[in-house]
């Protein structure tokens, strides 16, 4: 499995590219390219570090089609710096799949590097924010590869993957099998989104209790488990308010493990706005806690800024109790842009 | 040869750099995605295929900008259309656009049809995703069902041909209206219909 996503995607993507010279029917079309930087300043623990490069990457995105139909959309990621490593920046970076379409009310079928659809993480795009969910505890991983299939039946929307269950790092056999179902309903001025999610996995990594908001570092610690997780998640537009949360229990090899995260974001305009979340996740080895605020303002339509404070801790069965605090400020700036082909 | 970090320092800071420098005039796409094709196709055709048409706004801009009556925004230099194809023949065109609410993105998913000798009109407007106060006015047909059959010489101003949603969604009620007004100009002026 190792090696042979990635290089297919690749090779399947250069068939289709040179289908569009060497047929008259394929061709690529809506081609963008997403250049992307990322600047962060940080003071606290963990990690105090003055103004450097966070995420810079530049994405592409394409769709091969007859005329008629779009047969397969693409989605490459590129990352060109970053301080991040290991584990870590392979839960963040090297989006890399094609999702193909069967057609209108069939399900599409997504092959590469994708963002697991468990809980949260399926719809809830974390990469450039500062506060993240936690699937780095509930899951252990983010990226992974395989194949999904995503479609809906009736008011019911779903996913449904068979993927290496450990990310671009898959060195011990092993899998993760995950099945996410969504509804939505309108409440008058309200919104509501409810996900059910069960995953399976065999092998799969986990980080030890530790107060860091992203595992950095840890590689060498990380241990694999036999994971079975169910999950309930809430995307609540409560009036202006957005109030998400997720429930997560399960089993690490027959241990018992359960998390909660809840989250609150409050517009003050277009341009503004505060988030506030909550979470904790106990596992065999201990419990940990976190407490975060962020604020988010945009500077125009391409740019923003981003400050958050973060507070975590844990206790360890083992080891003494350990905190972290950490102030972020952020500056990001994107475009999209579609050369002609 | 640089080692390796130092290349991704020199990458990470040439990509910095021409992101700085890069005006905003230049041709930059929508920043709007149409998020289910799928339930809106069934919804407004019947049922269909697509495709996507990105199309650069270029030398109509100006002309664009005279007709809707404001400078478009640098996300709107290049949109998206998506025409639908059912049995063999294209039935019609969507496309969304995003605005800026009070409170967050209203984002607008119109289809667009080509009656014979007619210009092209609305057959339907619906609102994918926004974060207003009064978002059931917003997404009433009350107040949705008005955009039907308007052209792209329509007025579409709020208090004119167009009732807002709610007294206090009249901000909410004129992004609307815009998006359905800027689409459906660019539709023409570009020449969607028949791309």
């Amino acid at each position: 499995m190792k090696n042979i996503v990635r290089p297919t995607v690749v090779v399947v993507s250069l068939l289709l590219l040179s289908a569009n010279c060497a047929s008259a029917e394929l061709k690529v079309s809506a081609v963008e390219i997403l250049p992307r930087l990322d600047l962060r300043a940080k003071a606290g623990q963990p990690a105090a570090e003055t103004l450097r490069v966070q995420q810079g990457e530049i994405d592409l995105r394409f769709s091969v089609g007859d005329g008629e139909k779009e047969w397969a959309n693409f989605a490459l990621q590129g990352v060109l710096a970053t301080p991040m490593t290991g584990r870590a920046r392979q839960m963040h970076f090297s989006n890399f799949y094609a999702v193909g379409n069967l057609g209108v009310g069939r399900p599409k079928v997504k092959v590469g590097q994708f963002v697991v659809p468990f809980g949260t993480l399926a719809e809830f795009a974390t990469h450039a924010l500062l506060l993240q969910t936690p699937y780095a505890r509930t899951i252990g991983l983010r990226l992974d590869r395989g194949v999904e299939l995503e479609g809906f039946v009736g008011d019911w929307d779903y996913w449904l993957s068979a993927t290496s269950g450990d990310g671009r790092t898959r060195q011990n056999g092993g899998y993760a099998a995950s099945l996410r179902l969504v509804r939505d309903w309108e409440l008058g001025d309200d919104f509501l989104r409810l996900g059910f999610s069960y995953l399976e996995g065999n092998n799969m990594p986990t980080f030890p209790t530790n107060p860091m908001p992203v595992p950095m570092g840890m590689d060498e610690m990380v241990a694999f488990a036999d994971k079975r997780r169910l999950a309930v998640d809430v995307d609540w537009l409560r009036g202006i308010d957005n109030i998400r949360a997720e429930l997560v229990v399960g089993q690490d090899d027959s241990k018992r493990v359960d998390g909660q995260w809840l989250y609150y974001n409050h517009p003050f305009s277009y341009e503004t706005d505060l988030t506030l979340q909550a979470d904790r996740w106990r596992q065999e080895d201990g419990t940990s806690y976190g407490l975060g605020a962020e604020t988010h303002h945009r500077l125009d339509d391409w740019s923003g800024l981003r400050l958050s404070y973060e507070h975590r801790w844990a206790h360890p069965n083992l080891a003494s109790d350990r905190s972290a605090d950490l102030w972020t400020l952020q500056y990001y700036r994107e475009y999209v842009w579609s050369p002609d082909i | 040869m640089l080692p390796k970090g130092y290349r991704r320092s020199y990458v990470a800071l040439l990509l910095a750099t021409v992101l700085a420098l890069v005006p905003l005039s230049t041709a930059l796409a929508s920043l709007c995605v149409w998020r289910n094709p799928d339930a809106d196709i069934k919804e407004f055709f019947g049922g269909g295929k697509y495709r996507t048409v990105l199309e650069r706004v270029g030398s109509k801009k100006t002309k664009i900008e005279k007709r809707i009556g404001q400078k478009l925004d640098s996300d709107e230099l290049q949109l998206k259309f998506w025409p639908v194809i059912k049995d063999g023949q294209r039935v019609g065109t969507v496309a969304s656009h995003l605005g800026k609410g009070d409170y967050g993105a209203i984002e607008v998913v119109v289809a667009i049809v080509d009656p014979p000798d007619a210009p092209a009109k609305i057959k339907a407007v619906k609102i994918q995703r926004d974060r207003e106060r009064y978002r059931s006015a917003l997404r009433s047909a009350t107040f949705l069902d008005q955009f039907k059959g308007k052209q792209a010489n329509s007025k579409l101003q709020v208090g004119e041909d167009i009732k807002e949603a709610h007294p206090g969604a009249v901000k909410g009620s004129k992004v609307v209206a815009l998006s359905v007004k800027k689409l459906l100009v660019a539709y023409e002026e570009l020449n969607i219909g028949t791309k």
